[in-house]
């Protein structure tokens, strides 16, 4: 009996083992099951979205370089920006990539999810050419978008051509409608009626198209396509008709569901994988590095920085007193230490801009102009003993006006960095004399109860240059009108501060960045922000994010880029960008 | 068994189902969130856009009213379950039946697996140290029971995958069958899904047999200080049969009443496998629908977990007085 279990195991184990035979590359995602491969519908296309297809072209932060991709060329002037496809981009049916298509793109993006408020026209010079026409001059931000955007080729008319006159009938009411919104008018509920009419009928028709349950495949414009779809796997194949399908030279792409960051250690340690960006501990890093010595990590920056903001609707957060006094008090580095190990310290300054990117944008005699914050907890206290602040015999402080200084520090509880942060802090503060706790909430609820001003102090990320790598993006995030630090902190970013070049409203500048085309004339208006930034401690930063980003140099695939090479910097945002475009142009390639 | 009796039993069936499925339905439309918030916080990292551009994306391709008053919802929800339709994602636009339906058959299998080989386990090796009570096997087992019950699930099944996937290579590290195959009546096919079911069904075993374990051998030592029992061995019968047949058999019974409850804990203890396993199934449902607050798949999945537990019960409430004689009616 025990004889023919072992043997009927050997037999399982052999069948079960299927050698594929061919080089691939590993990695994990995720993407909606029962899979429909409809853009459209909530959940969207998952990875697919990257890896299948492509925008006209990639940005490359750290460097500052377009990586054209679907765009043989483009040329902005004024208003106008027109945009040249590659002659030999096909979609994987065999067929052109035409200016139709992105018109489609275009079409159902603005009236599906009211995109491209800003562009007044599309139209086609001819079926390779593209002509976007702006409402105003156009602005980098605004360039960006077009350029870096995969919504734009994310449906083919081939497909997509039938539902386009509805989606243009949506996309005019949208357009009288921000036109209102633009004159600060109100909107006649009749026209906000007739867009939630036609909106359904769109909506439904187009949401019921599942082209991945119908015709059994995806027409996709990118290198690789999706042949295998499963709850736990998709396999993608090169897509032949690709421009660059000649350079491509690992013919597949398997991606495994990232069901947890456990799962992933475990499949890098036995180098299942080939890229992934799993978070942890320095420990568990160091073991899997040990453990498969092909693993390296690589460290660019997320464009982001984790920050302490503070609620300017509440009195006690108004006074820059006790914002200077909780920025000395607080032990940035080991903050950094205990939660994101891997970040880069955020510990002197709090001016908004990107520890990696500080030098390039703000000059030696502008730091040396600003405040700087180091661990001082005995500088806090002299600042809170001369600002009419005293300390109780319970050993907390309280204000001039004798209210005790006690507040919550907000974090996701799904998110445990954050929250390992907020308790590292609250315990800092507690030790100065602070009554501060942390308060977990749910991640569903976050966003929504800091809109709402429903917190003290809160666990986010400040400046986050995601995608544009510049610090309009930031800036805008933290004193634009929709910004979303702004509503967040409710900071009085209209009121003008002062300044060495006199009194200037941060909301003014921040503006005045975003169409700032000269990179010098950027660089002072840059400058000004983070001065005002640095001077009025809307927010404490303590460090700046970087992406573990996991990579496996010889087991299937070999070519990587120096860890500190800028090309790094395509992955926040979507890592698969970069994966995609080391693959397409051949620098990743089989191990031979 | 008398049809007045089946029919009572029934009565109580449908009155439980309706009082478990209420409150499920009224607890969830209580959970706080917001489904366009949740994707609008995906479409704001997916896309780079601000906040206020995705909440506007994502209320617009939710099939979500959050205007329509909860008890209009839970009349639908009632109907549609009538006619067996559990309602439609609002994430997915789908019917939840169907998503169940691509979902479950995998939970069911390892489910199933574990749990059959977790009660045979158990029970074999709880009524054997109840019969060696004292001896060096008993506390063996015994402590190897305390021990199974008190390691947390999730760090068990880490230990799982990384010792017997990582360093002895015996298992695979996830999924469900080798992505290579195509499913079908094949050796390979088979095989790959036996051998991807290994590691799932470990970690999952290893919980309810310490359950299983304990149980037994509590309700074994019971049955063998009975008179029946001390009569069995005064008549010089064998130990096998004295502990096969006199004590693990009416030991037993107890435990029946468990498996019912083992059929929910099923679903939970999937979710882990699915997650330190990648396998596919109800689980990962379960994870995207409670992040996404899709309610009514929330409340779908819940609705078959719910039913799952009752029909078992019913089943073995139905079942149970023709195994113990005692629990006959009059």
């Amino acid at each position: 009996m025990r004889r023919l279990v072992v043997v009927l195991l050997a037999v399982l184990v052999m069948a079960g083992v299927v050698y594929a035979g061919e080089v691939t590359f590993n990695i994990a995602a995720s993407w909606p099951y029962p899979y429909h491969g409809n853009p459209f519908l909530p959940g969207g296309v998952g990875v697919v979205w990257w890896l299948s297809n492509e925008p006209f072209a990639y940005y490359v932060p750290g460097s500052g370089e377009w990586l054209p991709r679907l765009a043989e060329e483009w040329e902005a002037f004024g208003n106008v920006m027109k945009v040249k496809i590659k002659d030999n981009a096909k979609w994987s049916n065999g067929e052109d990539v035409t200016a139709d298509d992105i018109i489609t793109g275009y079409y159902l993006t603005k009236a599906m999810w009211g995109s491209w408020d800003f562009i007044h026209t599309v139209g086609k010079v001819d079926d390779k050419t593209v002509l976007f026409v702006t409402k105003r001059e156009m602005t980098p931000p605004q360039k960006l978008r077009i350029l870096t955007d995969v919504a734009l080729s994310l449906a083919p008319k081939s497909l997509y051509g039938k539902f386009l006159d509805k989606a243009k009938e949506v996309a005019k009411i949208r357009d009288e409608i921000y036109s209102y919104t633009l004159e600060g008018k109100s909107v006649p509920d009749e026209l906000n009626e007739k867009l939630s009419e036609k909106l359904d009928v769109l909506g439904d028709e187009l949401q019921k198209f599942k082209p991945w349950e119908e015709l059994g495949k995806l027409v996709c414009d990118g290198v690789y396509v999706p042949t295998r779809i499963r709850q736990d796997v998709m396999i993608f194949e090169k897509n032949p008709y690709h421009f660059l399908a000649k350079t491509t030279l690992v013919p597949k792409v398997v991606v495994y569901r990232w069901s947890s960051n456990e799962a992933c250690w475990a499949m890098l340690m036995q180098g299942k994988l080939d890229g992934n960006h799993a978070a942890s501990t320095k420990e568990m890093a160091e073991q899997i590095m040990k453990t498969n010595p092909n693993i390296k990590l690589a460290l660019p920056s997320d464009l982001g920085e984790f920050v302490v903001a503070f609620n300017f609707r509440k009195k006690l957060f108004q006074d820059i007193n006790l914002r200077k006094a909780m920025v000395y008090a607080l032990n940035r580095k080991k903050v950094r230490e205990i939660c994101y190990p891997y970040g880069a310290d955020e510990d002197v300054y709090a001016h908004g801009i990107l520890k990696t990117f500080e030098k390039a944008w703000l000059s030696d005699e502008l730091l040396s102009k600003l405040t700087k914050y180091p661990y001082d907890p005995e500088k806090a206290e002299e600042i809170l003993k001369s600002a009419g602040y005293t300390k109780g015999a319970d050993g907390f402080w309280r204000t001039p006006d004798g209210e005790l200084i006690e507040f919550k520090i907000a974090a996701p509880a799904g998110s445990s960095d954050w929250v390992m942060a907020a308790k590292e802090i609250a315990e800092q503060y507690k030790k100065c004399g602070f009554k501060a706790e942390a308060e977990l909430i749910p991640n569903e609820i976050y966003g929504a109860r800091l809109r709402g001003g429903e917190f003290d102090v809160a666990i986010e990320f400040g400046a986050a240059w995601w995608g544009a790598g510049e610090p309009w993006a930031g800036y805008d995030r933290i004193y634009g009108e929709n910004g979303y630090i702004a509503n967040v902190t409710a900071f009085p970013a209209d009121k003008d501060y002062d300044t060495p070049w006199g009194p200037l409203s941060p909301r003014k500048l921040a503006r005045e960045l975003i169409y700032q085309t000269v990179k010098e004339k950027a660089k002072e208006i840059v400058e000004k922000l983070a001065y005002i930034t640095n001077e009025n401690l809307v927010f404490i930063p303590f460090l700046e994010k970087r992406i573990m980003i996991y990579y496996n140099d010889g087991t299937r695939v070999t070519g990587w880029p120096d860890p500190k090479s800028p090309l790094w910097t395509l992955c926040p945002g979507g890592i698969e960008k970069f994966y995609v475009y080391m693959l397409s142009t051949g620098q990743l390639k089989p191990v031979k | 068994m008398s049809l007045k009796h089946v029919l009572k039993k029934f009565g109580i069936f449908i009155l439980f189902v309706w009082a478990a499925l209420s409150l499920t339905f009224i607890l969830v439309h209580l959970m706080p969130g917001d489904p366009a918030y949740v994707l609008a916080t995906m479409y704001m990292q997916q896309w780079n856009i601000k906040f206020e551009e995705a909440y506007k994306m994502a209320q617009e391709s939710l099939a979500w009213d959050p205007t329509k008053p909860i008890w209009i919802r839970y009349v639908e929800y009632f109907a549609n379950l009538l006619k067996g339709n559990l309602g439609e994602s609002i994430v997915y636009r789908e019917s939840i039946n169907k998503i169940v339906a691509k979902s479950i058959p995998w939970t069911i299998f390892i489910g199933s697996i574990s749990l059959f080989l977790a009660y045979m386990i158990g029970i074999y090796l709880g009524s054997h140290a109840a019969w060696k009570r004292g001896k060096a096997s008993d506390t063996s087992i015994f402590s190897l029971g305390i021990v199974l019950s008190s390691f947390p699930s999730f760090v068990m099944a880490v230990f799982i995958l990384i010792f017997l996937g990582v360093k002895f290579k015996l298992i695979p590290l996830g999924g469900a069958y080798s992505e290579w195959i195509d499913p079908g009546f094949t050796p390979e096919f088979i095989g790959s899904v036996l051998y991807h079911a290994i590691g799932p069904v470990i970690a999952l075993s290893a919980e309810n047999i310490a359950i299983y374990i304990l149980g037994m051998r509590n309700s074994a030592v019971s049955v063998i200080q009975e008179d029946f029992v001390n009569f069995a061995v005064m008549r010089g019968l064998k130990n096998k049969t004295i502990s096969r047949k006199y004590v693990r058999k009416p030991a037993i019974l107890p435990l029946i009443t468990n498996l019912a409850a083992s059929v929910g804990f099923l679903f939970g203890g999937a979710t882990l496998a699915e997650t330190i396993f990648r396998y596919p199934g109800i689980g990962y449902q379960f994870g995207t629908a409670l992040g996404m607050r899709d309610y009514p798949l929330i409340v779908g999945l819940f609705t078959v977990q719910i039913l799952a537990v009752l029909i078992a019960m019913f089943f073995i409430e139905l079942i149970y007085p023709l195994v113990d004689p005692r629990a006959r009616e009059r």
